[in-house]
Formats: structure tokens, C-alpha cells, sequence
């Protein structure tokens, strides 16, 4: 799979025009979602610089990570997101109503050309005038420039389209456990560790193990890239699901503010853990009951900050249950994006196809195949000469494999325990 | 014409390079080309393992390539192949440029280009031979990320370089592609670490080459600058920044040059990594004294560097405000307003220049002490394995996470409960997986007899009723030989007793679990740390007398160790209605008080090794009263060696719950790790120190030691696992004696003492200031009698000083007091004058 990057020409920070972001694909060829002036110039440029300081690390091994970030222009907001090459390490920025001064001419969600140069003169940014920006090229330069597009086209894995969408579902789990001065982060050993952390007083602790309130900090260098922002930044909140003693590593988000900017980072399990495996969905994907309901509630969407459910639930007639469920597929398939500050989804297309990247998932492909091949026998799968022994427990499947016994449901089902849930669905129609 | 593969692959097959030239030379075009297909199908049809040892063959096959193939891109798609790729460093690029020349100048561009293009790790490994072709051919450069990187490491490493007459200077002057590749230096990712890299036979960097060349006009100034300060403003690794700022150091900017990039420079000072900054900070100084740089910048990025941690810069930064304040008197005002920023820094001696300079500190000081963590209770044990399926789920499970008291003890236990109820499931479901458990590769050694793995497999098998195996017998014959009182001599490391305790309850299940099966195990721990509730323990054994059977004889023993350290008088009581010779024992048991604390002795072990620390702290143990078992006697005999050990790896996470309400005893037998992990740079094993602070029993010299050592550990988890059970102890553990314990070891040079300093500070932040105070003010007179005082000495009285602030303590510290009186103006004398005012009566 390739994705293929058609810009007008390169994005561009000049003197006399300010920035121009150039876009490609999403609702247009080169669509254009805001022209006005950032308030906060100098922060704002550092927060685009971190987020593409995301999109072309990769913190885990050597793998291509040269993916450009994507804009989502909603009604009241910009957004800046990217996601790293290793999958483990997920990056938004928000351009809060505050910082920002401007039309917005069009909504949705489009590919954003950060190259180099521009890298260089986003660095340089700095002073207390606004900055004029535009998102995306006006109509008379789409008109006039055409045919003229630089092109560029970089190896899109399934895995990377994955875990983006992934991410987005797990973070749906997360609460607020504290928040402290944004200086508290700076003081932070940089270690590739597992360690969890907990206030103490206006600052912060590291811990060996997980206690109550603690928010785990998987690898604290791969939050390098949260550092530029800090001097901007009033606070920083971690969000992460609820943990006591004894708990595996799980993923966090970070959230540095200002009143204009928000700039969050969320963080795999462990540094080696992409999101892409995580399988948070595998179980909804196995089911197909909601598909319907999550064709239905992405009719309604319409980019606004966040997602209402009792409004959609009015709108489409299904009960607010059924909109979530409806959410966490459209979820999946990259069609909207969690933002852990509101507690609420956010519309957000992403210019691939996910959808598809989703439906490969390789353990629904292989439980499929299993299925297909007869190797379930009530609850046993043969595997070739192995044989293992699916059990239903109280909140799902476990499984004798090697695979399950090494993450115990940290990951989702294995492929096993899907092929036994697919199998027993289809004796039920 | 047919024939032509036959006596080629005849060649390529014996590895015979020169021939294989010498033939594609003296045939056809069309003879050459016939013979592609079998030559892929030749190496196709190779397995790798083949090509390992034959890298003649493979130089062959490369050569043939490169002469036979249809086109470039069929040739780099063959040398592309995984076995290939890794292996054309070796082959030599003469026989390879001979035979591309038969087919053409656009043929060896094209494929030094392709060779170029590939992955990273291949195109490097091929470099030599893709930049030979390229130059053969006379087209420009490939531009690719990996090329450039070959370029570069080429001029550190190539085999000419061993010729002392050859510079990397010269080199590169000479070099027809540097023109053409030089800007690609500043936009590759990472690439500043090779440039900064010494050459074989120290013959310069590439930095060093490009600062003279540039002198002598050959490299343009300008494009050298504006390329370094563009990387520096992007950013990069620090390590791979730090080229560029050599680079711009070596070129010594003028003022005009400075001057015309200012705003990069204010623009470095903030959030570049320390040398950067400073650099900027120089520069700047520069434009500065030319009158060429505007107040309102200055004062601006001021504020932004002294909010920085790094001493040096902060310092740097207000001796420059000084001498601004003296120059422009009227905005004086303004420009203490900025030092005051610097009044927060930690340091003593930039709290004291910032003052100096007119600063003023924050009127409310930030708060810095956070609550005492609370420690939460000790979890409970889950729930028993309850069937053959819970039990196959639960082995297939343990050996793909290090093993922990729970799963450990809880698949122990399943094994003998669920094979007494179930055993024709437990041998069909856990029979088929046994193969696939095995924690020991074929190639793997005989096992340890320390090998807790090895031993719980074989108790697996041992439950599948797969017996007689190596290891099954061993495990048996070690049981019964410690049973007898046999000395056994299969290891040339004595096993530690924790460790062998464990390994031992495996061995028993092998033992026994067919001759002399019983419906459960005793010594199941209750709670997560280990200890057994003795209310229990009583419970269980008044079932096997109602049922009519006894325990074993080391999981009885072992579930006596795991008693608390106090019994209620009922659960006594019920203990001496019991009958059997098992409850009769847990009565006396509880009667005597449990296991008699051992007798600690500090010791210190010596080692002459270069690659040892001089010294160790260790503790030996003599038993605190007559025999308590077999497993309690061996736990409570340590004679550690009079020279530190050889390190093994073992499952230390699991010996506290051996002996939880000693932990102690736990400690003195694990000092060897915990010490490592310090004095060694080991990895050390970090939960060993929190799980003993869930523990029970008194904190004698093994853990205060063991604290020592874990607070100094090199790994940053290790230190904050450190600080956790610092915390937890807070309560019990004697500061003094840490203190003296981390004072001897800074002083004497075993640890290093910031690491020490760092995590002590922490755990005053995290709650524990008047510990942490203490601390300190025991380890300050051996680390200030040391000369020289370890490095790092300022920072501990910095320490001091804080905590003594934090908790208002007042008290005399001759030591301090005596350094703060001699003249001096270093850190440490700065730092001990402010903790004598501090310390000293109001």
C-alpha cells in the first residue's frame, strides 16, 4: 500500500505572506480549511514543530516513518495530528478558539506538508505579532497552478493506519489523574523504561509499580517531543485508565496547555508495543451488529468540536449505548478521533482508506481462516499438530497458546478465542 | 552457446573470482546474457546457511551478476536478496567495475544508483561498490540517505586509511563528489555522530577536514554556516547536534556573521541541548559587545536560559547581565526584574550571584515536598486454579514473563490440587503443550541446579506423569540427597539457600507427587508478599488430619517460614488441639516464636580485579538459635567469600515470600545483585527492594545496606525502585546507618555518589525530608573527609541544605562547619557556608 502526497507546492513561511500550509487530498485535491491569524504565534509554531517531530521519529526500531501529519479543520478549531513510525507514539495538536483569528472556509480532514525548509523557518518563529496562516491554497492558486504538483509517494503500512485508528479507541477509556506545573515534566529522567508516576506536591514522582492514581510513563524519552512546548505551556495532565498494584504497563496521554493551544502525546504500553496490536476493537470487529448502527451515526457527523451522543442518539433514533458502540467502530475504521480533554470524540476522516487496513486486522484474517479451514471443534482449535483449549471466563475468552499466555488479554483476544467466537455466531444464524 | 552456464557456474560454485571475470571477458554479450536465468536459479535455490562460510563464492556470484544479468535493475534485485545484501562489504569492487564496463557507461549508472536506492543497511553494505560504479560511469552522485552515510563512513574507514600518510583532509579535498554531497550532510537525519567521529589511526574528523578546507577557500564559509545553523535550529539527537556546533566553533564566526543570524541564535538559547545553547550564548556575547544586539532581545531570551537547569549557562548568562547592568544604568531596574528569575535555581552559588546582581527571591518559595506515599495493603493471593483447563492456561503462561511469587506458587499448587481431583485432564491437557514449555533450548547446557525453571517444568511433566528425564532425576536425587545431609557438588557457585528453598519445592513435587500424592500444598501463600495467615495454616493442616494425611516435609517446613512474626493466643490455642506430628510441630512452632532472628555480621569482601569494585559491603548470618529445619538452617548460614563473586542470574523476585517476615535475612543472601547494580553497572533486579518493604521483620544492616547500594544503582528504575522502598521503610529504617553506609561507599570511590544524591532527592520530594535530612547529615563527614571529596560533593550539601530548610531541623555538623570556615570560593565551600546559616541557631 503507498500513500501519495500531491502538493500544489511546498508549504512555505515568508515574510510577507506568513504561513502557508499546503494540503493534500481528504474533501478536495487540496482543500482549504482556515486563512486568519494565530494568536500565539511562537507556541503554535512550536507545537506544529512537535507534532511533526512525531511524525518522522520512530522510538522503537528502525522503520520508515515519513508520514506526513493530517489537518482536521473543524468549525471552531484546527487540529494537527500524527502518529509515529514505530505506532507507539500518537501526537495532536489543537488550536484552540483562542488562538486563532480567521475564516474558515471549509471543514474536514486533509494530508499537511511539513518539510524541512519550513522546519527551519518554523523554528525562527517567534515575538508577540500574530501570524497570518493559511490551510490549504486559495481557489484562484488551485485554478491557476494546475498540473504543476510536487508528488511524493511513501510506503503506507496497514500496521500505521492501524494503530492510528487504534489509539483513538483506547484513549476512550481514559480519565484525568492529575495535573501540576509544566515544569514538573522537565524534571523527569529520560529512561526507556516502564515507570508510572504520581504527584507530589507541585511536582512529580516516578514509581517502580503501579499504586492508585498513578498514570503509567512507558518510556519517558519518547515524551522528547513535548519538551520545546514547555515554556509555553501553564500545566500538564496525564490521563490514563484507573490502575492498582499489580497491573501491566498500559498507555497514558500527556497533555501540555496554554489557553490558546493544546498539545497532547499519547504513549504505548511499552516502547515496543505498537498501538496497531493493541486488538482493543478485535471483538467489536468480530460481531457485525454494529456496523449498520456506525453507518447510520457517521451520516450525521458534521465536524463539529466534538461529538454530541444524546444528539446523535436524537438524530439517528438508536439509544446512547448503541451510539457509542456505533463511535468505537467508526472509531476503528479512522472516522473519528478521541480528544481525552473533552471526554468526547471529535469528527475526523482520515484521508486513507482504514477502513479496509482495519478489516485485515492479521488475527481477525487468520481466525477467519481457522474458521474457514474446520479446525474449531466446539472449544478447541487444532493448529497443526497443536491443539488449544478456548475457556469463557466473565469478560471474554482465554486461550492456552503461547500468544495469549504471554500478554493475558493486555492485547485482546488471540486468534483462537476469535475463531471460536466467530464460529459459535455463525451457529447461531 | 548452451554450454555457457555449465563452465560459468563451474566458476562462480568453486568461488573462483578471477576466473569468472577472465571468462565473461572472453564471451559474447549474447553468451553472458544466456546464462541469467540459471544464475538466479542458482542462488535462489542456495540455502542461506550455505553462503555463510563461502564468501568467495558469493564475491562470484556478485561478479556474474553484474556481467550476465539483462539489466541493472535485475542485478541490484539478486544482490538486494537478504544473504547477498549482508554480505557486499567483502566483495571487491576491481573484478566487480571490470566486468560492468563490458556492458556500458548507462548500465554502471544505473545500477550504482539502484545499489544506492535500497534499503539502508544493504545500500551501506554496498557503498563501496555502487560509488566505484558511479565514478567508473562519471554521473553525479546518488543523494539517498544510506550513500551519503557510506560516503562519509568512507573517509573514516576505508582500507587506505590504514596508510598513515593518509588524512582525512587530503581525502576529501581530492574528492569529486564532495561538492555535490556536502549540502546532504546537513539534512540527513542522525548523521552528525560519523561526523564527529575519529578516523581509523586518528587521522581527523570530518568536521576538522571541513573547518580547513573552508580556510583554504575551497568549501564556501557561508553555506558551511547558514547549513550548521539550519540543522542546529531543526534539531536532531544531541549527540548527533553536537558536530554542527564544533563545526560552527572551528569556523569561529566573525561578528558580521553572528550578527546577521541573531534571531537563530536567540532562538537556540531556550530549548537546544546545553552545548548548543552555550555556543549561541558565545556568539551572542560577541554581537553584544559590538553594540549590535537590542536590549529588549537580550533581556527577552534572558529570562527564557535562566529558567534552565545547566549551571554553567545560567551562570554564564548573569555575569552577562552584570556587566549590561553597569553599561546601561538606567534600565537597571528591568534587568534585576530578569536576574530574579534565576533566585529559583537550585545551586547555592547562583541563588547567591543572582542576588548579588540585585535579584530578588519569590516571595513565597514553591512548595516542594509532597505528601508520604500511603502504603497500601498487601493483596491477597488470588483465587486457587481451580480446573485442568485454568491449570494448562496458567503453564502456558509461565514462561514468557520472569516468574512471580503468584504464578510461581500458584501453578505449584495447582499441580498437586487439581492432578488429586482430576488427573486424567490435567495429563490430557497439559501432555500435548510439555514439548512446547520447555524453558531449556536443545543447545542449552545441562541445567543449573539453580534453575527454577528447569525445575518447575519437570513438575509439570511430573503432573502430565511424563517422568524419567535428566532433569526429573536430578531434581529427585538433589532432594534426596539433602534429605540424607549429602553434600552435593554439581555446581561450582554454591546455589543461594532462598533459591535453593525454591527450587527444592519443585524438586519435592517431582518426588513425591506419584509415590506419595496429597490433595493440596500447605505452604500456599495467603498473601501476595508471602506469608501465610496462621489461622490457615492451622485450617489446613486439621483438614489433612481429619482426611488422614501429612504434609510434605519441606512444604511443611516452608509453610512454618511464612508465618507472621506475631500469632494470636486463639490461633495457638487451636494449634495445640491438634494431633498429628504436622500440627504438633506448627504448635511448637508458634510456642517458640517462630523462626529465631539470625545473627548479621557486616563484612567487607576484597577483590584485586580491575573490572571489580576494591570493596563490597556484605553481611553474614550465623543462626539465632538451634536447628529450625533443613531450609530454615541453610537460609540462616551465609559465609559469603572473602572476594566479591561471580554474578549468576536467579530468580531473586521470588525470594522474599521464601522468608517473609526475615527480610533481612532475604537481603543479606540478594546483596550481591543489589550491589552490582551499583558498583558493576549491572542490570539490577528492581523489584527485589520494594517486594522486601512489603515485607515484615526488623530492617537490620543486610537491607540498610541493601539500600545503600540501590539508591547508587546505575539504571534509572532500579533507583526509583530504590526510592520506593526507601519511602515504604521510612518508619524503620535507621537513616544513621544508611547514611554511614552511603557516606563510606562515595568516599571510597565504589559508587558513584550524584546517582545516590538524585535519588535521595526524590525521596525527599516524595515525602520523606526528615529521613532524607538525616541521611545526609551521616553521610556528609566520610564524603567530606575523602581527598579528594568524591565528585558531586557540592550537590549532596546542596541536599542538605534543602532538606534542612524543608524540615526547620537545627543541629551541628562539625564537618560542614569546619570546611565553611577555610577560605575558599568553590561550590562546595558556597554550599557548606549556606547549610552551616541554615543548620545553625537561629
Amino acid at each position: 500500500m503507498l500513500a501519495s502526497y500531491a502538493y500544489l507546492r511546498p508549504s512555505e513561511l515568508s515574510g510577507d505572506d506568513g504561513l502557508l500550509l499546503q494540503t493534500s487530498g481528504g474533501p478536495a485535491a487540496h482543500p482549504r480549511f482556515f486563512n486568519g491569524f494565530l494568536t500565539a504565534a511562537e507556541a503554535t509554531a512550536t507545537g506544529l514543530l512537535a507534532v511533526a517531530e512525531v511524525a518522522r521519529s520512530r522510538y522503537y526500531q528502525q522503520r520508515p516513518a515519513l508520514l506526513d501529519p493530517v489537518v482536521t479543520g473543524a468549525r471552531d478549531r484546527l487540529r494537527f495530528e500524527s502518529f509515529s513510525g514505530c505506532c507507539g507514539v500518537y501526537a495532536r495538536l489543537d488550536v484552540l478558539p483562542a488562538g486563532m483569528d480567521g475564516e474558515m472556509p471549509g471543514h474536514g480532514t486533509t494530508n499537511v506538508d511539513v518539510n524541512p525548509p519550513l522546519r527551519q523557518a518554523l523554528a525562527r518563529v517567534g515575538g508577540g505579532d500574530p501570524l497570518h496562516v493559511a490551510v490549504g491554497p486559495d481557489a484562484l492558486e488551485v485554478s491557476t497552478m494546475d498540473g504543476s504538483v510536487t508528488e511524493r509517494k511513501v510506503p503506507l503500512a496497514a500496521r500505521w493506519l492501524r494503530g492510528f485508528a487504534e489509539v483513538q479507541v483506547i484513549a476512550a477509556g481514559f480519565e484525568p489523574r492529575f495535573e501540576v506545573p509544566a515544569g514538573a515534566l522537565r524534571a523527569l529522567p529520560q529512561s526507556r523504561d516502564v515507570l508510572w508516576v504520581v504527584p507530589a506536591g507541585r511536582s512529580l514522582r516516578l514509581t517502580s509499580r503501579p499504586v492508585a492514581g498513578a498514570v503509567c510513563l512507558p518510556g519517558s524519552n519518547r515524551l522528547a517531543a513535548l519538551r520545546p512546548f514547555m515554556r509555553f505551556a501553564t500545566t500538564v495532565r496525564a490521563y490514563g485508565p484507573a490502575v492498582r498494584p499489580g497491573d501491566r504497563p498500559v498507555a497514558s496521554t500527556w497533555e501540555l496547555t496554554s489557553p490558546e493551544l493544546r498539545l497532547t502525546l499519547t504513549l504505548s504500553p511499552e516502547p515496543n508495543r505498537g498501538f496497531s496490536g493493541e486488538g482493543a476493537v478485535l471483538t467489536a470487529l468480530a460481531g457485525d451488529d454494529v456496523v449498520d448502527d456506525a453507518e447510520l451515526v457517521s451520516t450525521v457527523l458534521s465536524w463539529d468540536p466534538t461529538v454530541d451522543v444524546p444528539a446523535l442518539a436524537d438524530a439517528t433514533g438508536l439509544d446512547a449505548g448503541r451510539v457509542r458502540a456505533a463511535l468505537t467502530q467508526l472509531g476503528t475504521s479512522g472516522r473519528v478521533g478521541y480528544d481525552v480533554t473533552e471526554a468526547a470524540y471529535f469528527h475526523r476522516v482520515l484521508p486513507y482508506d482504514a477502513a479496509a487496513a482495519a478489516a485485515m486486522n492479521p488475527r481477525l484474517v487468520a481466525a477467519r481462516a481457522l474458521v474457514a479451514a474446520g479446525a474449531v471443534h466446539g472449544m478447541t482449535v487444532h493448529s497443526g499438530e497443536a491443539r488449544y483449549h478456548v475457556r469463557a471466563v466473565a469478560d471474554g475468552y482465554t486461550c492456552t497458546c503461547p500468544w495469549w499466555g504471554k500478554h493475558r488479554g493486555d492485547r485482546g483476544p488471540c486468534k483462537h478465542a476469535l475463531a471460536v467466537q466467530l464460529a459459535s455466531g455463525d451457529d447461531d444464524e | 552457446m548452451s554450454d555457457f552456464w555449465p563452465r560459468l557456474g563451474w566458476h562462480v560454485h568453486r568461488g573462483e573470482v578471477d576466473a569468472t571475470v577472465r571468462l565473461l571477458h572472453n564471451a559474447t554479450e549474447e553468451q553472458r546474457r544466456s546464462a541469467a536465468a540459471d544464475l538466479e536459479a542458482y542462488v535462489k535455490k542456495t540455502p542461506p546457511e550455505q553462503w555463510w562460510s563461502r564468501q568467495h563464492r558469493l564475491q562470484a556470484v556478485v561478479v556474474a551478476a553484474v556481467g550476465c544479468l539483462p539489466s541493472a535493475a535485475r542485478v541490484a534485485t539478486l544482490l538486494g536478496r537478504t544473504v547477498i545484501a549482508d554480505s557486499m562489504v567483502s566483495v571487491p569492487v576491481k573484478p566487480v567495475v571490470q566486468v560492468a564496463r563490458l556492458r556500458g557507461t548507462p548500465f554502471m549508472a544505473d545500477l550504482g544508483h539502484r545499489l544506492a536506492a535500497q534499503r539502508e543497511a544493504a545500500a551501506l553494505a554496498a557503498y563501496e561498490v555502487a560509488a566505484a560504479l558511479v565514478v567508473e560511469a562519471g554521473s553525479a552522485p546518488p543523494d539517498t540517505d544510506a550513500f551519503v552515510r557510506g560516503w562519509v563512513r568512507h573517509h573514516l574507514f576505508a582500507q587506505e586509511m590504514l596508510d598513515p600518510r593518509n588524512v582525512v583532509l587530503d581525502r576529501m579535498r581530492d574528492d569529486p563528489m564532495l561538492t555535490a554531497l556536502l549540502p546532504r550532510l546537513f539534512e540527513i537525519d542522525g548523521i552528525g555522530t560519523d561526523l564527529t567521529r575519529e578516523s581509523w589511526r586518528k587521522q581527523g574528523t570530518v568536521v576538522t577536514a571541513l573547518a580547513t578546507l573552508a580556510k583554504e577557500g575551497r568549501l564556501d564559509r557561508t553555506m558551511l554556516l547558514d547549513g550548521c545553523v539550519g540543522r542546529l535550529l531543526r534539531g536532531d539527537r544531541p549527540n548527533a547536534l553536537r558536530a554542527f556546533g564544533l563545526l560552527v566553533d572551528q569556523l569561529a564566526p566573525t561578528v558580521d556573521e553572528a550578527a546577521a543570524r541573531t534571531l537563530d541564535l536567540v532562538r537556540l538559547l531556550p530549548d537546544a541541548p546545553s552545548t548548543v545553547a552555550g555556543l549561541a550564548q558565545r556568539l551572542l556575547r560577541q554581537v553584544d559587545d559590538a553594540g549590535r544586539l537590542e536590549l529588549d532581545t537580550l533581556l527577552k531570551v534572558s529570562e527564557q536560559v535562566l529558567a534552565r537547569t545547566e549551571k554553567g549557562l545560567v551562570k554564564t548568562q548573569l555575569r552577562w547581565l552584570g556587566a549590561v547592568a553597569k553599561r546601561e544604568p538606567d534600565r537597571a531596574g528591568e534587568i534585576a526584574g530578569v536576574v530574579s528569575v534565576a533566585c529559583g535555581h537550585p545551586a547555592a552559588d547562583i541563588q547567591e550571584l543572582a542576588r548579588k546582581l540585585g535579584g530578588e527571591a519569590p516571595a513565597v518559595p514553591e512548595p516542594w515536598v509532597g505528601d508520604a506515599p500511603v502504603a497500601a495493603p498487601v493483596a491477597a493471593m488470588p483465587p486457587p486454579i481451580s480446573s485442568a483447563g485454568e491449570l494448562a492456561e496458567e503453564a502456558a503462561a509461565l514462561f514468557s514473563a520472569p516468574l512471580s511469587v503468584v504464578s510461581f506458587e500458584r501453578v505449584l499448587a495447582g499441580l498437586v490440587a487439581v492432578r488429586a481431583t482430576d488427573p486424567d485432564g490435567v495429563t490430557e491437557l497439559l501432555t500435548p503443550m510439555l514439548d512446547r514449555l520447555n524453558p531449556r533450548s536443545e543447545f542449552d547446557h545441562l541445567p543449573s541446579p539453580a534453575d527454577l525453571n528447569d525445575a518447575l517444568w519437570s513438575a509439570i511433566r511430573t503432573a502430565a506423569g511424563a517422568t524419567g528425564k535428566s532433569s526429573w532425576q536430578r531434581l529427585v536425587a538433589i532432594v534426596r540427597d539433602t534429605i540424607r545431609g549429602v553434600a552435593r557438588h554439581d555446581s561450582v557457585v554454591p546455589v543461594p539457600a532462598p533459591q535453593r528453598a525454591l527450587v527444592l519445592r519443585a524438586g519435592e513435587v517431582c518426588a513425591r507427587l506419584t509415590k506419595q500424592p496429597v490433595p493440596n500444598l500447605v505452604a500456599t501463600p495467603t498473601s501476595v508478599n508471602g506469608h501465610v495467615d496462621a489461622g490457615t495454616l492451622v485450617d489446613r493442616l486439621a483438614a489433612a488430619e481429619r482426611d488422614g494425611w501429612e504434609p510434605w516435609r519441606f512444604d511443611l517446613e516452608q509453610a512454618l517460614l511464612r508465618l507472621p512474626r506475631e500469632v494470636d493466643a486463639d490461633v495457638l490455642a487451636r494449634a495445640r488441639k491438634l494431633g498429628s506430628a504436622a500440627g504438633t510441630r506448627l504448635a511448637d512452632w508458634l510456642a517458640a516464636g517462630g523462626l529465631p532472628d539470625p545473627v548479621p555480621t557486616r563484612i567487607a569482601q576484597r577483590s584485586a580485579a580491575v573490572w571489580m569494585p576494591e570493596w563490597r559491603a556484605v553481611v553474614a548470618l550465623a543462626p539465632g538459635g538451634p536447628g529450625s529445619g533443613l531450609l530454615a538452617d541453610e537460609l540462616c548460614t551465609h559465609v559469603p567469600p572473602k572476594g566479591t563473586g561471580v554474578w549468576m542470574p536467579l530468580t531473586e523476585a521470588l525470594w522474599p515470600a521464601v522468608l517473609p517476615g526475615h527480610r533481612d535475612v532475604i537481603a543479606a543472601w540478594a546483596l550481591p545483585t543489589i550491589a552490582a547494580a551499583a558498583d558493576q553497572d549491572q542490570p539490577g533486579s528492581r523489584e527485589l527492594l520494594p517486594l522486601l518493604a512489603e515485607c515484615t521483620g526488623p530492617v537490620g544492616p543486610a537491607l540498610t545496606i541493601a539500600l545503600a547500594y540501590g539508591l547508587a544503582a546505575k539504571e534509572t528504575t532500579d533507583r526509583v525502585a530504590a526510592v520506593d522502598a526507601v519511602l515504604a521503610l521510612a518508619g524503620s529504617v535507621d537513616p544513621v546507618l544508611l547514611g554511614q553506609e552511603m557516606g563510606a561507599m562515595a568516599a571510597g570511590g565504589v559508587v558513584k555518589l550524584n546517582r545516590g544524591t538524585g535519588a535521595l532527592t526524590d525521596a525527599a520530594r516524595g515525602g520523606a525530608p526528615d529521613l532524607v535530612r538525616a541521611v545526609v547529615c551521616a553521610a556528609l563527614p566520610a564524603v567530606l573527609a575523602a581527598t579528594p571529596p568524591p565528585r558531586g560533593t557540592p550537590d549532596l550539601l546542596a541536599l542538605a541544605a534543602e532538606t534542612v530548610t524543608a524540615t526547620g531541623w537545627r543541629g551541628s555538623l562539625p564537618e560542614v562547619t569546619e570546611l565553611a570556615g577555610r577560605p575558599g570560593k568553590s561550590r562546595s565551600h558556597v554550599e557548606a557556608r549556606r547549610l552551616t546559616r541554615l543548620a545553625g541557631p537561629e
